[in-house]
């Protein structure tokens, strides 16, 4: 089993060695990092919102199935249809069965739709076309890469090969004008939302009480595809389920801050059921501007198991804003490499759950520093989850392999390296001290 | 009685004399268990070996308490946090006595008067497990700032926000290559502040920048600086050593 520590290295030599990524992170990161130390600033009340969240989440997962439950039955009551599905495997079918095959898809950026690759399946197994909305997605999507970042999935591609990825799809030479490059994607996807079957969207909050599916985004992409197409699937996490319409505000209040810098993102869509009509004699009809059908899919996969877990629990808390990724050490060098569907400290113990523990064997590159726990808005105590996923990595026999080697040294020598133990004299004697305990 | 630490012994021995120099310079009585000394068993934890970990601790907190000290005071915040975090979680038991980090000891004693100039423009580097984890901020801070000469810049990335040397969680052990990218990112940064020095207070942390470093800029220990600034030699410990 030892080979997947040499494959770790393996991944940091090429990630040390790929000085394009490292430029294009760079840019990102430092103008993250100036954009939300403004906005903080601006903004005082969001440290405090931040604790308030917290309580809210702790509450909200103490709770999962019940608010589920209640949301379910909101949004059944607007005439909206929903699915609970355990595995990703349960999910895809079910959009299988709603989106049919060769269908046209337009899709907004959901990092739950990644976790069960539903893209990949609805392209592979249904033949269907699906276009990503995102800009960011859209750039990984033609160049065949995977995201690497939760927020900004494209961050690894500085503008330059950007320009060369999108000529190729324009069949003409685009500059590396940043500003050329969107009004070149927003020409192309614009027929792409009204021709659409299907309207493909994650969720970042949902409110119970109301059924209400809150979805943040700034490049308008998500608002398209959710109301344009005559169907709306949601694919949501059970985990993102809150008690009320308030404290859905809440969360939204806080996440553009720590996701983008920004002190409020471009547009906040509230969706509470299909759209409908009743100004012809006060009769009822379903599907008049936007979707005739929304369908919401809450995914389980492996948050039942997380929420049970004493300490992991925790990780149900995350926003997924992707600020710690910004701030850490070792994902401003790495980037994607440190993780795999979800990345960094907290993403190790997402992938885990999600994927399985053989892919989250990145959590041994998290130096434990808990710079990510200062910055998260609702203090996530990432070290510690680590480090407990850590210890459930090696009960599965995956331990690295120079590990055993200082523990026969502290058993034998009484120190990591085997060292003759008679060298901590040494330092005294040079101090001049006499041994004296 | 003192804790020097493994790393602090092994891999960065004159950081260790530099503290028991600045200590019998404050005539502070001690005392060190040299050869008997042991592992606080820390790296395995960090790596996941709660089993192995407990073993090694189980021994360790039984020699500590034997030698009925009634104050341990540690150089490394790696010691520092396991005895006075990781021992009661893990152990369900504390030491049954005062831990100190080697800063805390330090500034108890120091005079100002004792403490010669140092001409130096210097960035202090928190220790996560001095900093963040065991919450020591403003000891080492105080102690620089006693010393006549010493000007500190303070980061934006400092305290609570204090970037990481890339050493920590079993990362140099497991993945060096890793550890030294992180290093190096930091020592550039610092660089960009004009600072002529990286000034830290903990042995990883000096280890990895010193590893990581071409020289520019000079890698510093806290008890080395102390000394320097004890016994006036700057240019002699400080100079020749970066």
């Amino acid at each position: 089993m030892d080979h997947w520590a040499e494959d770790l290295r393996t991944q940091i030599l090429e990630g040390l060695a790929d000085q394009i990524r490292r430029i294009a992170l760079k840019r990102a990161w430092i103008s993250y990092v100036s954009s939300k130390s403004a906005t903080l600033s601006k903004l005082l009340h969001l440290k405090e919102l931040g604790l308030e969240v917290r309580r809210i989440k702790e509450h909200s997962i103490e709770k999962m199935y019940e608010l589920v439950k209640e949301a379910s039955e909101a949004i059944e009551e607007c005439n909206g249809h929903i699915y609970l599905a355990k595995t990703g495997e349960e999910a895809r079918r079910i959009v299988a069965d709603i989106v049919g095959k060769g269908k046209l898809v337009v899709k907004s950026k959901s990092l739950t739709c990644e976790e069960i690759e539903l893209r990949e399946y609805l392209e592979e197994v249904l033949k269907c076309k699906v276009l990503e909305t995102d800009l960011g997605e859209f750039i990984v999507q033609l160049r065949k890469e995977k995201p690497t970042h939760i927020i900004n999935p494209s961050i690894h591609v500085p503008k330059e090969e950007v320009a060369k990825t999108l000529s190729k799809l324009a069949g003409k030479e685009l500059p590396d004008d940043t500003s050329v490059l969107v009004s070149f994607v927003r020409e192309y996807l614009r027929e792409y939302y009204v021709k659409a079957d299907v309207g493909l969207s994650g969720a970042n909050v949902v409110a119970a009480q109301t059924g209400t599916i809150f979805i943040v985004e700034n490049e308008g992409n998500a608002r398209f595809s959710t109301n344009a197409p005559p169907i709306h699937i949601c694919v949501v996490g059970m985990e993102k389920v809150v008690p009320t319409f308030s404290d859905a505000f809440k969360i939204i209040e806080l996440l553009p801050a720590y996701a983008s810098g920004i002190p409020m993102a471009s547009y906040v869509s509230l969706i509470t059921g299909p759209s409908k009509t009743a100004d012809i004699e006060k009769r009822l009809v379903y599907g008049v501007h936007g979707p005739k059908e929304l369908h919401v899919i809450f995914l389980d996969n492996g948050r039942t198991e997380i929420a049970k877990h004493p300490v992991l629990r925790e990780a149900l808390y995350c926003l997924r804003c992707g600020g710690c990724l910004y701030e850490c050490p070792i994902y401003r060098i790495l980037d994607g490499r440190f993780g795999h569907n979800y990345f960094g400290g907290i993403g190790s113990i997402w992938t885990a759950y999600t994927r399985g523990f053989d892919k989250a064997l990145f959590a041994y590159l998290c130096t434990g520093c808990g710079r990510c726990k200062e910055m998260c808005p609702v203090k996530i105590d990432v070290p510690k989850l680590v480090e407990e996923l850590k210890a459930e990595l090696v009960k599965l026999g995956f331990r690295h392999p120079k590990v055993e080697i200082l523990f026969k040294n502290i058993l034998s020598s009484g120190n990591p390296w085997g060292a003759p133990q008679e060298l901590r004299e040494l330092h005294a004697k040079n101090a001049g001290i006499t041994i004296s305990a | 009685m003192l804790w020097i630490g493994c790393t602090s012994s092994y891999r960065v021995p004159d950081l260790a004399s530099s503290f028991m120099h600045i200590l019998r310079a404050l005539k502070v009585d001690f005392k060190y268990l040299g050869s008997n000394e042991g592992c606080c068993g820390s790296i395995l934890l960090r790596l996941g070996l709660r089993k192995e970990f407990s073993e090694v601790a189980k021994k360790t907190l039984n020699l500590i308490r034997s030698t009925g000290a009634r104050k341990l005071v540690t150089h490394c915040p790696g010691c520092l946090r396991a005895f006075r975090l990781d021992y009661p979680l893990q152990l369900g038991t504390d030491l049954g006595l005062e831990v100190q980090h080697s800063t805390q000891i330090i500034l108890d004693h120091v005079k100002p008067s004792i403490l010669k100039p140092v001409e130096i423009k210097a960035v202090y580097f928190d220790p996560c497990h001095l900093g963040r984890h065991m919450n020591v901020y403003e000891p080492p801070r105080h102690l620089l700032n006693m010393i006549p000469g010493m000007k500190l810049i303070e980061l934006n990335e400092s305290r609570e926000a204090s970037l990481c040397c890339g050493a920590g969680g079993g990362v140099r052990a497991c993945f060096e290559e890793l550890a030294l990218a992180v290093a190096q990112e930091v020592l550039d940064y610092i660089k960009l502040t004009g600072a002529e020095a990286i000034i830290t207070a903990c042995p990883f942390c000096y280890h990895n920048f010193k590893t990581a470093s071409d020289g520019s800029l000079k890698v510093l220990d806290i008890t080395q600086v102390i000394q320097a600034s004890i016994e006036g030699g700057l240019h002699g410990s400080l100079g020749g050593r970066s």
